[in-house]
C-alpha cells in the first residue's frame, strides 16, 4: 500500500503541481472578466462544453501519437512528419463536427433560455472560432507533450493525459475571451 | 535501482526497429553460425554469441515497448501475436548459439561434412580477392548488384567486419564471406577470382559410405530449416494458412529427419572412435530442429486466426532481406521461362523460396532450374529490397533480367 502511494505521488506530483498551476490560471483569467460574463451568461453557459471537447481530444491525440511512438508507426519529430499533421487534420475535422453540433443545437436552447435572442448570430460565430482556436491550439500542445514524453520516457498516462486535460481547459477559457473580446463584448 | 535494471531502462525505441533488428540479427545469427562450421572461425562463434546477447536484450524491450503501446482488446491480441513472433525468432538465435559453439567448445564436425556444405540452397562462400583481380578499387555494393551474393562479413589487415558497408572498396587480399542462391556463386566466383572455382566433388572426399548418409540428412535438414523459416515469416506477411500449413509440414518432416538422423549417427558410432565429432553432428541436428520448431510457434498465429498488428508488415519491409510474392500474368515475360532461364537467382540474386503451381496447386520449394514458371503460377521469393523492387518493376516490363543485359 505505502509503495503504491509513493509511487503515485512521485509520477504524478510535478504534472498535478503544473496542472493545478494552469487551472489556477485559468480561474484567474475567468475572475479578471467576471463581470462581462455575468453581464453575458450565454458565454459562461458555452464554457463548460468547449473545455470538455478541447480536453477529450487533447487527450485523443495523446493517446494516439504515444502509441503510435512506441509502435514506431509515426517517428517522434515535429518536423515535416505526415503521420501528426494525418492526426491533426482529422481531430480538427472531429472538432468541427462537434462545434457545428454545439453552434446550432445548443447556442439557439441557451439563447432562448438565457433569453438573449438578439444575439444569436453572434453566439454562433464566438462558439465556432472560439472552439476551433482552443481545440487547436490544445492538440498543438498535445503533439508537443507526446513527442516530449515519448523521448524522455515518461509515463504518458500519469504525466501528459493530466496536464493536456487542464491545458486544454485553460486554452478554451482564454480563447472564448478573445474572441468574445474581438466582437467587443468583454 | 540495481545496475541491471538502470541498464535495461527503456529509452525511446519502437517496437518496428525492434522487429527490424530481431530479424536482421536472427538471420545474421543464422549466416555467422553456418560460417562458424564451415571455415572454421572461431571469430564467428563469439559474434555469434554477443549477438544473442542483443537479442536478448531487445526481446526484453518488445515486452517493454508493447505494454506501453497496447490499448483496447484488439490491439492487445495482435501485439501478442508479434511477441510470438519475436519469441520465435529468439528461439531461432538459440540454435543459431547452438551450432556456434560446435566450434567454439571443439566438438568438431567430420571435414567431409562441412567441404560439401555449398550443396545447400542458399549457399555460404569464401574467397580472398587476388592481387590482379578486376573488383580491386570497386565498392561491395557493386559486387552485391553484379551478382546477387550477399557479402556477410569482410577480413582485412587480420580484422573481420560484419555486415561491412556497401561503400568500402575492395583491396587485394580482402577475404569475403557470401551468401545467396547457389545459382549465383559462379558469377561470384567469376567477378571476383576471374575463374569458376571447383569445390571437390563427392568421391574426391573419400568419404565413408557411413557417413555419406548422415551427410546428406543434415544437408537436407539445413535447406529444410532455412526454408521453414521462410515460409513461416512469407506465412505471417501475407496472412496466408495455406503457407502457415506448409511449416507445419515441413516441420514434420524435420522430425523424422531428426530421428533418422540419430538414428544413423548411433549406427556410425559403432565403427568410429571419434565419439566428439558424433556430438558435433547431435547437436547440429538439434539445433536445425529447433529452427524447424521456432517456424511453426510463427506460423501458429497465422493458423490460430489471431490478427497480426500492420506494424509487423511495415518492418518486414525494411529489413534487410524482404520476401514477396508474385503471381506471373499470362503477358508477363516471366510465363514460359524456366527458374535457370529467368534469371532471377544467378543475375538478380533472388531466391525463389517456393512456387505454387497454377496447375497443380500445390507448392514447390526450392525450385530447380528446369522449373517451368507459368502464367498464374504465385512466386514466394526473398531478396533485398532493390532487387525485389527491379522484379516487381520487371513484371510489367518486356524482358526477363537475363534477357535485359
Amino acid at each position: 500500500m505505502s509503495k503504491v502511494f509513493w509511487n503515485i505521488l512521485k509520477e504524478s506530483q510535478i504534472p498535478l503541481t503544473l496542472a493545478a498551476a494552469v487551472g489556477v490560471l485559468s480561474g484567474a483569467l475567468l475572475e479578471a472578466r467576471l463581470e462581462a460574463l455575468i453581464s453575458l451568461p450565454i458565454l459562461l453557459a458555452i464554457i463548460p462544453p468547449l473545455n470538455d471537447m478541447a480536453g477529450d481530444l487533447g487527450t485523443i491525440i495523446v493517446a494516439r501519437l504515444t502509441t503510435a511512438f512506441y509502435l514506431g508507426s509515426i517517428e517522434p519529430k515535429l518536423r515535416k512528419n505526415r503521420g501528426l499533421r494525418t492526426n491533426l487534420l482529422s481531430l480538427m475535422l472531429v472538432s468541427t463536427i462537434v462545434i457545428l453540433y454545439i453552434g446550432f443545437v445548443l447556442s439557439p436552447i441557451y439563447s432562448v433560455t438565457l433569453d438573449m435572442n438578439g444575439m444569436l448570430f453572434t453566439v454562433l460565430i464566438i462558439v465556432m472560432l472560439a472552439g476551433m482556436m482552443g481545440v487547436f491550439f490544445t492538440l498543438l500542445f498535445g503533439i508537443f507533450l507526446s513527442v516530449l514524453s515519448f523521448k524522455k520516457g515518461y509515463n504518458p498516462d500519469t504525466v501528459v493525459m493530466p496536464m493536456i486535460t487542464l491545458i486544454g481547459d485553460f486554452l478554451s477559457i482564454a480563447s472564448i475571451l478573445f474572441i468574445a473580446k474581438m466582437f467587443g463584448l468583454v | 535501482m540495481s545496475k541491471t535494471s538502470k541498464q535495461r531502462k527503456l529509452k525511446p525505441v519502437n517496437l518496428k526497429d525492434i522487429i527490424i533488428q530481431m530479424k536482421d540479427t536472427s538471420e545474421l545469427m543464422l549466416d555467422l553460425a553456418f560460417s562458424t562450421i564451415l571455415f572454421e572461425e572461431d571469430y564467428f562463434a563469439e559474434e555469434v554469441l554477443e549477438l544473442e546477447e542483443k537479442m536478448t536484450e531487445l526481446c526484453f524491450k518488445a515486452r517493454e515497448v508493447v505494454m506501453l503501446a497496447s490499448k483496447g482488446i484488439k490491439e492487445v491480441e495482435s501485439l501478442s501475436a508479434i511477441l510470438q513472433i519475436i519469441q520465435a525468432a529468439e528461439k531461432v538465435s538459440n540454435a543459431a548459439v547452438e551450432m556456434a559453439t560446435i566450434e567454439l567448445r571443439d566438438i568438431g564436425l567430420p571435414k567431409a561434412f562441412f567441404k560439401t556444405m555449398h550443396l545447400i540452397e542458399e549457399t555460404i562462400t569464401s574467397l580472398v580477392v587476388p592481387e590482379n583481380s578486376t573488383v580491386v578499387g570497386k565498392r561491395l555494393d557493386y559486387i552485391e548488384k553484379e551478382t546477387g551474393m550477399q557479402i556477410i562479413t569482410m577480413k582485412r589487415n587480420g580484422q573481420w567486419l560484419i555486415k561491412p558497408d556497401g561503400k568500402i572498396t575492395l583491396k587485394a587480399g580482402d577475404r569475403l564471406i557470401a551468401k545467396g542462391p547457389f545459382e549465383a556463386l559462379s558469377n561470384f566466383e567469376v567477378l571476383i577470382m576471374g575463374k569458376h572455382v571447383m569445390m571437390p566433388s563427392i568421391s574426391e572426399l573419400m568419404e565413408p559410405e557411413s557417413q555419406r548418409k548422415i551427410r546428406e540428412m543434415l544437408v537436407e535438414m539445413m535447406n529444410l530449416s532455412q526454408l521453414s523459416v521462410d515460409l513461416a515469416y512469407s506465412s505471417t506477411i501475407f496472412y496466408n494458412k495455406e503457407i502457415a500449413d506448409e511449416v507445419l509440414k515441413v516441420e514434420e518432416r524435420m522430425d523424422r529427419m531428426q530421428e533418422a538422423v540419430e538414428h544413423e549417427i548411433l549406427l556410425f558410432a559403432k565403427v568410429t572412435d571419434n565419439v566428439k565429432l558424433l556430438r558435433g553432428l547431435l547437436r547440429l541436428a538439434w539445433a536445425l530442429e529447433t529452427i524447424a520448431d521456432a517456424s511453426v510457434e510463427m506460423a501458429n498465429v497465422v493458423l490460430s486466426g489471431v490478427s497480426l498488428h500492420p506494424i509487423f508488415v511495415s518492418a518486414m519491409e525494411e529489413s534487410d532481406e524482404v520476401i514477396s510474392k508474385i503471381e506471373v500474368k499470362p503477358n508477363s515475360k516471366l510465363d514460359g521461362l524456366t527458374v535457370t532461364e529467368c534469371g532471377l537467382q544467378s543475375d538478380m540474386g533472388i531466391q525463389i523460396v517456393t512456387i505454387r503451381k497454377a496447375l497443380t496447386g500445390k507448392w514447390e520449394y526450392y525450385p530447380k532450374g528446369d522449373t517451368k514458371i507459368e502464367a498464374g503460377d504465385v512466386l514466394i521469393i526473398k531478396g533485398s529490397k532493390e532487387s525485389i523492387d527491379s522484379l516487381i518493376n520487371l513484371t510489367t516490363m518486356e524482358s526477363a533480367p537475363n534477357e535485359s543485359r
